[in-house]
């Protein structure tokens, strides 16, 4: 089953994505800011990444930056779950190096949705 | 003959050496021929005198052979010898020798005779004589000889011996007759040498004399004739050595030419002389006119030149009393006037004088207002004034001095006596024509009146624009159609770091290199502003741009300006923007913070409820999901009212309702509320003061303590005591809220109170909040002016301080001030409720206290009880008397105006109060313990001046 891995500085946030994804039988890593999410990111190989914008330390743009600078993680899928849904947020997400964008506040279901097609369609 | 005559006749020079010449040669002559008679007479003398010599030699010759042979002869016959008979015969050739030696000397007849008696003798001595007595003597005969000697031989011998004796005198005398003739000669030759000389003498003085009256007298005539004709005598006579050759004849006729033609040049020069004279005449009379002219003209001149210089002093200046200074100055001068002055009429009567003293304008001033202003209003006409000098004018003068006055309106455009002027003149009175010109200078000072007046106005408003441009904030630059800087205001010059007068006519491309220098994005700048001058499109009229290495955001706009229909240039403007700026990046930092703050707990209501109503569930989950569902909809709700009060609070809309309150009270309810929230804290209350009371909303400030608790809970997530400690802080009242929790990094600490501002750190991060709760913990605590201060260290805790006013109301009898319980006090207000609370206030502190709804009453109560003290209201009811009548009437009244007024009012005229006499002016709202403090204060300092005393109360009593 895919590995994910998700960060979000908000405890209930977290709850809610897991649980449903867990229920949809995904293996989810959890990170509470940035930083915890740069360093799982390098050790752990994850089929796709969900980062929050709001992040404390590191904001999700900046795990971004980071995480496209490493050689290994350049074609890591990575999708921004943010608040800050207008179109130049989110164009300026895309051109940091994120392949997806899902504007808070979002439908469990729907994310499970874009997920399943994300790694379906690869599939 | 002719020629020699003529040769002489020509010179003088050849007459004189003519003369002179012949004088010489004559006297050359006569000397030499005089020498040479004398040498003639003495050559003469001595052949006459040698042939005598001679003549004598010859005859002494005979004599001594003569002699000799007589000697001989007797001799010879005494002695008999024969040498002597020989030496007769010797001296008988010597004889004969002699005498032929003679005979052509014997010249004379005694000469001849003496020869032929000698030659006589001769043969008869030796032929006959001497023979025979020879013969005699030889034959012995001594008789015969002695004989013949007796028969005469001795007698004829002796007789020719003095014939030779006679003739040899003879001679001598011959010689000395020569020589007497001779020296006779002589000397008639010197006589008639003298003679000679004497008469070479006469010559040359005749010569000398001619000469003399050659040359003399034509000369004398020539001086005599010149010494008359230089004495211009008419009867001249010239012609006094024409005829004359020479160059006395030469100078003469030369004299004569040239007199002539003098007398001709002078009759003609008379000719042109009175010619001249004519023309000198024309020309005198004509030189007669012009002088006239130029004397007109000078006077012209001079009076222009006074006018100049009048009318350049009047446009020389445009300082009003400069300019009227130099009216009075100059117009003293064009009038040769000995006092002046101006005075306006129409505003502060300015004026200007020249030799009157203040004293004097001030008189003049008055007299003015008597009648003088209302004459010349009326006529409108200058007119002039004799009178007498008084003593203090006249100076050194004894005798009446007169001072002839001429008083001149200046009259404006509209005809009105602007200005009037007056101007004393000793020397003489105005002549009419005088006055009709001063006349016309008034007009030229009206002018130039006119002239200040509108550069006043319009310096007035120059400078209120000048003014206006350099007191706004925005910076303000005008420029020409071509760019050129026309002005800028000091605020953009300071902020280009430029002189105003400096940049002043620079042209664009240096003020904009210079305006380029201080902005961020200069590229966009230049292309902006060549598009606005360059270019001409003002479709993009404003521009912003950030100012280098400040934090300052400029925007500037440009307008076109227009004279008429006609764009000139333009403006442009430059506004500092950075605070609007700044507020516009908070705001929409603060909408995207709030947006993200509230999507969050949407994200999980929604969420939630959405996989509750999608998925079958579990209870449990359903339990969990529900209870997150709620918590998360009170965290938006809280969000939303502590977002709705810091909005409120912010922008002032939030009111209070303040009331003297027990600090106590409300924090132990906020800990009662807090408690039940936690098990792990413990709370305690350290109270360090009984002054607790302040003036303040309950609910807002136990909103804060409540703010500073939970966070105190939140923040020690592992439990701990939490201590709040209530003391006093000089004259504030002050609560330390302390926990033991995670700490505060410092430099998080100057932002703590910043909205939405939460401390990075993953530990905290899970701590829920909205980040609003200090920042309305800080606005109530201003709200109450009091202070919200912060210490802490990380992991040991944090302490938040908050200071409030103390409220004086004392509750500890032991810091009662103390008060003259019989002072009194009354206070005037018609607001009820705060009448009421001051009277508590103030009875609380010990006074006896009186309130009034309105001043009349009051008054009367003042009057009657002459309190210690007015606390006085001035908004009172309405138709009533208000404040500032009772204070002016208890000013007024001398029994009140001592007592002390302290006003208490809502307005803001702290010092019209002051100024009306009140003691202390308190502006509503104050606290009503300011009241106690200002009126024992008031009473203090009165007791320090002696006014009144303070009795001491007995404070053991209590």
């Amino acid at each position: 089953m895919a590995k994910i891995l998700l960060a979000e500085d908000e405890e209930v946030l977290r709850m809610l994505v897991v649980d449903t994804l867990e229920d949809e039988g995904y293996e989810i890593d959890e990170a509470c800011d940035g930083q915890e999410a740069i360093e799982l990111i390098k050790e752990n190989e994850y089929d796709l990444i969900l980062l929050d914008y709001m992040m404390p330390i590191y904001t999700g743009l900046e795990v971004i930056q980071q995480v496209r600078e490493l050689p290994e993680k350049k074609h890591v899928k990575i999708m921004m779950l943010s608040a800050k849904s207008q179109q130049a947020d989110q164009q300026r997400v895309l051109e940091a190096g994120a392949d997806y964008f899902m504007a808070k506040p979002y439908s469990p279901l729907e994310l499970v949705k874009r997920i399943e097609e994300i790694l379906h369609g690869e599939n | 003959m002719e020629k020699i005559s003529r040769y002489f006749r020509q010179s003088l020079t050849r007459q004189f050496i003519g003369l002179m010449s012949l004088f010489i040669v004559l006297f050359l002559v006569g000397g030499a021929l005089v020498l040479w008679k004398q040498q003639t007479l003495v050559n003469t003398f001595e052949a006459k005198r040698e042939q005598l010599q001679q003549k004598e030699r010859y005859a002494e010759q005979l004599d001594r052979a003569f002699t000799q042979a007589f000697f001989d002869a007797r001799g010879y016959l005494a002695f008999g010898r024969k040498e002597f008979k020989q030496s007769i015969y010797q001296q008988k050739e010597q004889v004969v020798a002699t005498m032929q030696k003679l005979k052509p000397l014997a010249k004379t007849a005694e000469d001849r005779q003496l020869l032929e008696e000698a030659a006589a003798f001769t043969s008869y001595y030796f032929d006959d004589l001497v023979k025979k007595a020879i013969a005699d003597f030889e034959a012995g005969n001594i008789q015969a000889v002695l004989k013949a000697s007796e028969n005469g031989g001795t007698a004829s011998i002796q007789r020719f011996q003095k014939q030779l004796s006679e003739y040899h005198s003879s001679l001598v005398e011959q010689i000395e007759n020569e020589y007497k003739q001779l020296k006779m000669t002589q000397a008639q030759l010197q006589y008639s040498f003298l003679l000679f000389i004497f008469l070479m003498m006469l010559l040359l003085m005749s010569i000398m004399r001619m000469m003399a009256k050659r040359i003399g007298r034509p000369l004398n005539a020539f001086a005599t004739a010149a010494e008359k004709f230089a004495q211009e005598e008419t009867d001249v006579h010239w012609s006094f050595a024409n005829e004359r050759d020479d160059e006395i004849g030469k100078l003469s006729r030369a004299f004569q030419k040239m007199i002539y033609s003098i007398r001709e040049k002078e009759d003609s020069l008379v000719a042109q002389n009175e010619e001249l004279l004519a023309q000198q005449d024309e020309l005198e009379s004509q030189q007669a006119e012009l002088e006239q002219a130029l004397e007109t003209m000078q006077r012209r001149e001079e009076e222009l030149r006074r006018r100049n210089e009048f009318i350049n002093g009047l446009s020389n200046s445009l300082d009003k009393q400069e300019v009227l200074d130099s009216i009075v100055c100059n117009i003293c001068k064009v009038m040769d006037a000995d006092r002046g002055m101006i005075v306006l009429l129409n505003d502060k009567k300015s004026y200007a004088a020249f030799g009157v003293s203040a004293q004097g304008v001030q008189q003049f001033l008055h007299e003015l207002d008597n009648g003088m202003y209302q004459r010349l209003q009326k006529t409108k006409q200058p007119f002039s004034v004799k009178r007498e000098l008084p003593t203090s004018e006249k100076g050194y003068y004894e005798e009446a001095l007169y001072s002839y006055d001429l008083v001149l309106p200046v009259l404006s455009a509209q005809r009105e006596v602007e200005a009037i002027m007056m101007f004393s003149r000793f020397r003489g009175d105005f002549s009419p024509h005088e006055i009709e010109e001063y006349e016309r200078l008034t007009k030229q000072v009206s002018i130039s009146l006119q002239k200040i007046r509108l550069y006043e106005e319009s310096e007035k408003d120059r400078r209120m624009t000048q003014d206006i441009l350099n007191n706004i904030q925005e910076g303000i630059q005008l420029v020409d159609m071509r760019g050129v800087n026309l002005m800028m205001n000091t605020q953009l010059a300071n902020f280009l770091h430029v002189d105003v007068n400096e940049i002043s006519e620079a042209p664009y491309e240096q003020w904009k290199s210079l305006l380029l220098q201080k902005v961020v994005d200069e590229k966009n700048l230049s292309d902006y502003l060549d598009r606005v001058l360059l270019h001409d499109t003002l479709e993009t009229k404003s521009f912003t741009y950030h100012v280098k290495g400040e934090k300052k955001v400029i925007h500037m706009y440009a307008e076109p300006l227009y004279r008429g229909t006609e764009r000139f240039g333009t403006v442009f403007v430059h506004r500092d923007i950075t605070k609007e700026f700044e507020v516009d990046q908070m705001k929409s930092e603060f909408v995207s913070t709030v947006s993200h703050e509230l999507r969050t707990p949407l994200s999980s209501v929604l969420g939630f409820t959405e996989l509750m109503l999608n998925k079958e569930l579990k209870p449990e989950r359903q339990r969990k999901y529900l209870t997150t569902i709620y918590q998360e909809a009170k965290r938006l709700t809280a969000l939303i009212n502590d977002f709705l009060d810091v909005q409120r609070m912010e922008s002032g809309r939030q009111t209070y309702d303040k009331k003297y309150e027990d600090i106590v009270p409300i924090i132990q309810n906020v800990i009662e509320t807090q408690k039940v929230n936690t098990t792990i804290h413990e709370f305690m209350i350290q109270k360090e003061t009984n002054r607790t009371i302040v003036l303040g909303d309950r609910d807002k400030l136990a909103q804060v303590f409540t703010n500073l608790l939970s966070n105190a809970v939140k923040y020690s997530p592992d439990g701990g005591k939490i201590t709040v400690r209530i003391y006093e802080q000089g004259d504030r009242l002050a609560i330390d809220v302390t926990d033991e929790g995670l700490g505060i990094p410092a430099e998080a600490i100057p932002h703590l109170f910043t909205k939405f501002y939460r401390v990075d750190n993953s530990d905290r991060r899970r701590i829920g909040g909205t980040g609003l709760g200090l920042a309305i913990v800080k606005e109530i605590v201003k709200a109450h002016d009091g202070e919200i201060a912060v210490t802490s260290e990380v992991k040991k805790g944090s302490t938040f301080t908050i200071s409030l006013p103390l409220v004086a109301v004392e509750t500890d009898p032991q810091n009662d001030v103390p008060i003259d319980k019989g002072m009194n006090v009354i206070i005037v207000e018609d607001d009820r409720n705060l009448a009421s609370l001051l009277e508590a206030e103030l009875s609380d502190s010990g006074f006896s206290v009186k309130s009034f709804k309105n001043g009349k009453e009051a008054i009367g109560a003042i009057k009657a009880e002459k309190p210690a003290a007015v606390v006085l209201d001035i908004m009172l009811e309405e138709g009533e008397m208000s404040g500032w009548d009772v204070l002016e009437k208890m000013k007024a009244d001398k029994e009140l105006s001592s007592i002390p007024i302290i006003v208490s009012s809502a307005l803001e005229e702290k010092e019209k109060g002051l100024m009306l006499g009140a003691s202390d002016y308190l502006i509503k709202p104050y606290q009503p313990s300011q009241l106690t403090k200002t009126i024992l204060h008031m009473l203090l300092k009165q007791e320090r001046q002696g006014e009144i005393l303070v009795p001491v109360t007995d404070e053991e009593d209590k």
